[in-house]
């Protein structure tokens, strides 16, 4: 292997229910990469089975078998402290309702992924002024969540998900709250991340316009991955146009 | 149907409801509890040899545990809503009219309040039971009147409790049709940045500290200001306590906030918060709980001082523990057996009608003992003393109830004369003479059952001992000063239990009904990779300053406070350890409760 793999899932299964009960399989049997510094999306429509994956990559959740390795650590051997503190330095996450905390400034809210590591208040200081001014919030650090909008709102929690730079960011359908406007700005700042900064971001979405700033888009049909779209050289547009039209194939 | 789904609600929320429940039982079982004190007038002028303000007393306590209760109720109410909001809304997302719900939130509620009452009370006769036979046990206190079930207790808690539901019940049943769906659907407590200014913080410390010094200055002021310094101190205490968590905590809070040191380590700064958040809206309940503590530490404490005082009252009665006259060799060999036995000595002392006399040899080589009262202010402190035999020989009529103490009869309070002679003369004086043979005990409360026997033996020889009363022998005073301040310690015991269970209680709820919201917050920081000991230990610490506060101030209240009985007890302030150590560790055990139930709300995992 030339290069490490952020992200490698190999024969991932998930069954809900215990045995000799009504069995369900979210996932049957997922395979795939993620290398350093690419944009992958995930697409697939309510049931596909694609929270289960992102709650398997992001430890919330185990696979019933199969081995999910983030930045060589397989993560599904992990437990307690160990899997807390994994999750703490190497994922990055932004969730559809924010997961903001409202007793904290936006300021505090950032740093807290620091504080954890017990980062020296002088570097946690100068690393939130740095993402937070990298993510056009330097103006609202001193608000509570309350106080802000909910764009706002995504890119401090977008702030909180990169600010001890981790391995790589998941998405969980970061736009499903926001306005098209707010949502626009949120995904041209997570590509302006993938260039400049070389961010890995996986980004799980039912929303075609939203995974069109990926750069590859594996399509989840029924706990199987169905398809591969890779962007190429073409615009975000014709790649938008070939996403829809994917999916107007895909789903039937 | 939907009374259908309202049942399958409570059985998903079984354990939430078990919290509910069990509070609730509590709060009736305890009120219950204090009202067979307080509505039994025979048992008050028993036990409190009719002290005229008793009554009073009673009623203040009563109307400040009904204010109490009320509140009570009040964040138990809530704890219910905040479970059941979800619910109901969901109810009404489906099309069920909200006059239907507004029934439906009547019904339960009412049916809970009542169903807990009764079960409350029932459990309250148990308890009352229980604590009041351990502590006449223990307090070695029989109370004549007092009766575990006593019908107008549960008639008055009965009657209070279910007015108390009935207006829950209206309140819970118009809040829901008032607030709209969606509101219900995501209610959350969400913190609002409140901009206090220092100027106004700086003079509310400084009204807070004033007010609590008028209180405190009125405890010690009681003989001047009489009955009206009780309510005083209430209300400026009360008042006191608010301004001054509402000054000082949130004043620190931003202060360890401002110390990035300090707070940019792991949780701190999001505990800090937390506590910040909730001091704000603990202030009203902080600066009631910091009262009840007072109240419930107070009691005990006074309640504890009456029950170490019985024996140093008795015993500053008379010179000796115990005075055998002429005994036989058994009975000095049993007195001389008494654990702690010490000054053991023996005197022949020569009676007849109008002479007492004493062998100077003797008390010169084994001086007598009498008690020194002295005057100090307003209070009096007794020791006792030995006295050389020159100084009794010069005026032995200074120590009538010294002498009188080793007769079998008070001669020299009846007019005989006292002299003390040498070996030769003593032979020659007038009338029978009588070995008497002294003890003094370290523990009398320890001996009091040896003691009494032993007494009753010389009673029985000279019963003109038995006619001189408590005078007659320390036997005989503890008799009479433990049935009178057993009384007192009984009630101070049980009160003091009674408040700090209302206390911990209205404490416990007033936190598990913030649980609710809490438990996003947690799943958030877990997601965010929080190690659950980390997790643990943030909620401890906020947890324990919410203790800690009213606990602290409460402490300070009842070293204030104690100068209330300075009039009625010899030194209130004796061996305060161990009731705060008694109290401190119930409050510990309330504590490690309310933090293993509020882990078990907002840590769990799933739903």
């Amino acid at each position: 292997m030339a290069e490490q793999k952020v992200v490698q899932l190999r024969d991932i299964t998930k069954t809900y229910g215990k045995k000799g009960e009504k069995q369900y399989t979210a996932l049957k049997g997922i395979s795939f990469d993620v290398a350093p510094g690419e944009f992958v999306g995930i697409m697939g429509a309510s049931g596909s089975g694609k929270t289960t994956l992102l709650n398997i990559l992001s430890t919330l959740d185990k696979p019933t078998s199969g081995t999910a390795t983030i930045n060589g650590t397989d993560v599904t051997k992990l437990k307690g402290n160990k899997l807390a503190d994994f999750r703490a330095n190497q994922i990055g996450f932004i969730f559809q309702d924010f997961n903001l905390l409202e007793s904290l400034t936006a300021r505090e809210n950032i740093a807290l992924p620091l504080a954890l590591q017990n980062v020296s208040p002088k570097k946690s200081d100068a690393a939130v002024e740095r993402i937070a001014a990298t993510l056009g919030i330097a103006e609202i650090l001193d608000s509570y969540p309350t106080e802000i909008s909910g764009g706002q709102k995504q890119r401090v929690a977008a702030a909180r998900a990169l600010v001890h730079e981790p391995a790589i960011l998941f998405g969980d359908e970061p736009t499903g709250a926001l306005d098209s406007q707010s949502a626009r700005e949120l995904l041209e700042t997570m590509r302006d991340l993938n260039d400049k900064q070389n961010v890995s971001i996986l980004l799980v979405t039912h929303d075609p316009f939203s995974a069109s700033y990926a750069k590859r888009i594996l399509f989840i049909k029924d706990g199987v991955i169905g398809k591969e779209l890779l962007r190429g050289d073409s615009t975000r547009e014709q790649f938008y146009g070939q996403v829809l039209n994917e999916l107007g194939t895909f789903q039937q | 149907m939907l009374n259908k789904l309202a049942l399958a609600g409570i059985k998903n929320r079984f354990r939430d409801y078990a919290v509910l429940f069990s509070g609730l039982i509590i709060g009736s079982a305890i009120f219950y509890m204090f009202m067979t004190i307080a509505t039994n007038k025979d048992f008050q002028a028993g036990s409190t040899a009719g002290l005229s303000a008793t009554p009073f007393i009673f009623l203040f306590g009563a109307i400040l545990l009904m204010i109490i209760t009320l509140v009570y109720v009040v964040y138990a109410n809530s704890f219910l809503l905040s479970m059941r909001k979800h619910d109901y809304a969901t109810f009404m997302m489906l099309g069920a009219k909200s006059s239907k719900i507004s029934q439906l939130i009547f019904t339960e509620t009412m049916a809970i309040g009542t169903v807990a009452t009764v079960v409350g009370i029932a459990f309250g006769v148990g308890l009352t039971q229980v604590v009041g036979s351990f502590l006449m046990k223990t307090l070695d206190a029989a109370q004549n009147h007092f009766a575990p079930f006593y019908l107008p207790a549960v008639i008055v808690t009965l009657v209070f409790f279910v007015i108390l539901f009935f207006l829950a019940a209206i309140v819970n049943a118009s809040k829901m049709r008032a607030t709209p769906i969606l509101t219900l659907l995501r209610s959350d407590a969400t913190p609002t940045r409140i901009k206090q200014k220092p100027v106004v913080l700086m003079l509310e410390a400084v009204c807070g500290l004033v007010l609590l010094a008028i209180g405190y200055w009125a405890m010690t002021k009681l003989p001047v200001l009489g009955l009206l310094a009780i309510p005083l101190a209430l209300v400026t205490i009360v008042l006191g306590s608010y301004l001054l968590f509402n000054a000082v905590v949130v004043e620190a809070i931003q202060l360890l906030k401002a110390n990035r040191n300090f707070a940019g380590k792991g949780l701190r700064n999001f505990t800090l918060s937390q506590i910040s958040f909730r001091v704000r809206s603990y202030t009203a309940i902080l600066s009631v709980v910091s009262i009840l503590f007072a109240l419930a530490l107070g009691a005990i404490t006074v309640g504890m001082g009456f029950y170490n005082e019985v024996p140093k009252m008795a015993q500053n009665f008379s010179s000796y523990d115990l005075v055998q006259h002429n005994p036989s060799a058994k009975q000095r060999a049993e007195a001389n057996k008494l654990p702690g036995v010490y000054g053991q000595a023996k005197y022949t002392v020569k009676v007849s009608q109008k002479m007492v006399t004493f062998n100077r040899g003797e008390i010169e080589k084994r001086p007598l003992v009498f008690v020194q009262t002295n005057y100090n202010g307003g209070s009096a402190r007794a020791r006792h003393v030995a006295l050389s035999a020159a100084k009794f020989a010069q005026a032995p009529l200074k120590y009538t109830q010294l002498i009188d103490s080793l007769l079998t009869a008070p001669k020299v309070q009846g007019g005989a004369k006292v002299q003390v002679t040498s070996d030769q003369n003593f032979a020659a004086a007038p009338g029978t003479t009588m070995t008497v043979y002294v003890y003094r005990l370290r523990d009398l409360r320890a001996n009091i059952r040896p003691l009494t026997r032993l007494q009753n033996i010389e009673n029985k020889k000279y019963p003109g001992l038995l006619e001189r009363g408590a005078t007659g022998s320390v036997a005989a005073s503890y008799g009479v000063f433990n049935a009178m301040f057993s009384g007192f310690a009984f009630m101070g015991f049980f009160l003091g239990l009674a408040f700090l269970a209302m206390l911990a209680s209205t404490l416990m709820f007033k936190i598990l009904s913030g649980a609710d919201y809490d438990r996003s917050r947690y799943a958030m920081l877990r997601r965010v990779g929080v190690r659950e000991g980390l997790l643990r230990q943030s909620i401890r610490t906020e947890l324990l300053t919410l203790f800690a506060l009213p606990g602290i101030l409460g402490i300070v209240h009842v070293l204030f406070g104690l100068q209330l009985f300075k009039s009625l007890l010899l030194n209130p302030y004796d061996n305060l350890l161990l009731p705060f150590g008694v109290f401190g560790i119930l409050y510990v055990i309330y504590f490690l409760i309310t933090v293993w139930l509020y882990n078990g709300i907002v840590l769990r995992k799933n739903n």
